[in-house]
């Protein structure tokens, strides 16, 4: 196991996901398009999965942690944001629910669809 | 003194420190409304605030963690490229559920947004709340949305969904272990497919899988999206 390569090989997917967004005029976020990339690389083999698994490991355990500074952004917008903060929690209650439900029913039709067809192979 | 106090040292080390306070917390809680980011961002807020530091000292450090994401973002793949099969298996639920979800998850953030008298710059902050942070943040950014709206509405949807989802879909009569997990992961990301493995093995993989499948395909409505409406 080899961090260094790992990490190398992971910041080195990064730079390929920005070229990319770049080309497409920036279509898509550079880090999709690198995450697309290295699944791609992995479902082909071109990069074993032991070659850069330590090192995403690490990213993936800590990922929360990235994200305080940017959270922290708050701070600046938070008396412009004050009197809409109820609001806003209010859309993220509602909305989380719908999502959850439509997922849900969407599956659950999904597998009832296929189940029947499984059941007309069998006859 | 005080820059000793506030180099970009010190601001890592009490980010590290309140982070690792904020999952020492979580573990003997076990509660997922003791989430580790959430903790840490009102320690490290109130010491910023206490002692006046500005935001833009904070960030020589605190950079260094902003600097992570990208790279965060792609290790996604791993966790998608282990669970390849059981993917291949349920393709056609998991791509179905993500996709209505995301776009339900989007429209509704749009109307409710606009129904609740949100300014637009915050509605579109919310628009990709439902998906895993480093996407999200990403897809709010290229929108000149508020990031820091973005990432902390995205902390509160992943607590709602591992508190109230499990349940909710319960009294709706959705008891198959493949809806549930996908339901969860596209609703409420990782910290919902934390409560998604308490619930059983298969809950968990789909939930884990739905994160990044629900990330990619609202990266792309999004994208789509803004690329033909502005």
């Amino acid at each position: 196991m080899n961090y260094l390569r790992e990490l190398g090989i992971i910041l080195a997917i990064c730079v390929l996901g920005e070229v990319i967004s770049i080309l497409i005029g920036g279509a898509l976020p550079a880090n999709v398009l690198g995450m697309i990339l290295l699944l791609v690389l992995l479902a082909t083999r071109l990069i074993k999965a032991r070659q850069v698994e330590h090192a995403a490991d690490f990213f993936l355990k800590n990922m929360a942690i990235f994200f305080l500074p940017v959270s922290l952004g708050i701070l600046e917008i938070y008396n412009q944001l004050k009197s809409q903060l109820v609001a806003i929690i209010a859309v993220c209650f509602i909305t989380t629910f719908l999502t959850a439900l439509a997922t849900a029913a969407t599956v659950h039709f999904i597998l009832v669809l296929q189940n029947k067809k499984g059941e007309n192979k069998n006859v | 003194m005080y820059n000793a106090l506030t180099s970009p040292i010190a601001c890592l080390a009490l980010s590290l420190l309140a982070y690792s306070f904020g999952l020492w917390i979580n573990e003997k809680t076990k509660s997922p409304f003791a989430n580790p980011l959430l903790i840490s961002c009102l320690i490290v807020g109130a010491v910023i605030v206490i002692f006046k530091i500005p935001l833009e000292t904070y960030n020589e450090g605190g950079g260094v963690l902003t600097l992570c994401l990208t790279p965060a973002t792609i290790a996604l793949a791993v966790p998608i490229y282990r669970q390849l099969e059981i993917l291949k298996k349920n393709l056609l639920p998991i791509l179905a559920g993500a996709l209505v979800g995301s776009i339900v998850s989007i429209v509704s953030v749009y109307i409710l947004g606009n129904l609740f008298g949100l300014n637009s710059q915050i509605v579109k902050s919310l628009l990709p709340k439902s998906v895993t942070t480093p996407i999200g943040v990403a897809l709010s950014s290229s929108l000149d949305g508020l990031t820091a709206v973005t990432s902390l509405a995205i902390i509160i949807t992943g607590i709602i969904g591992a508190v109230c989802l499990p349940a909710v879909l319960k009294l709706f009569g959705f008891k198959h272990p493949v809806a549930t997990g996908i339901s969860i992961g596209t609703a409420s990301h990782a910290v919902g497919t934390s409560r998604a493995l308490q619930l059983g093995e298969v809950e968990g993989a789909m939930s884990g899988l739905a994160i990044g499948i629900a990330g990619l395909i609202t990266a792309i409505i999004i994208s789509v999206g803004s690329a033909i409406l502005l």
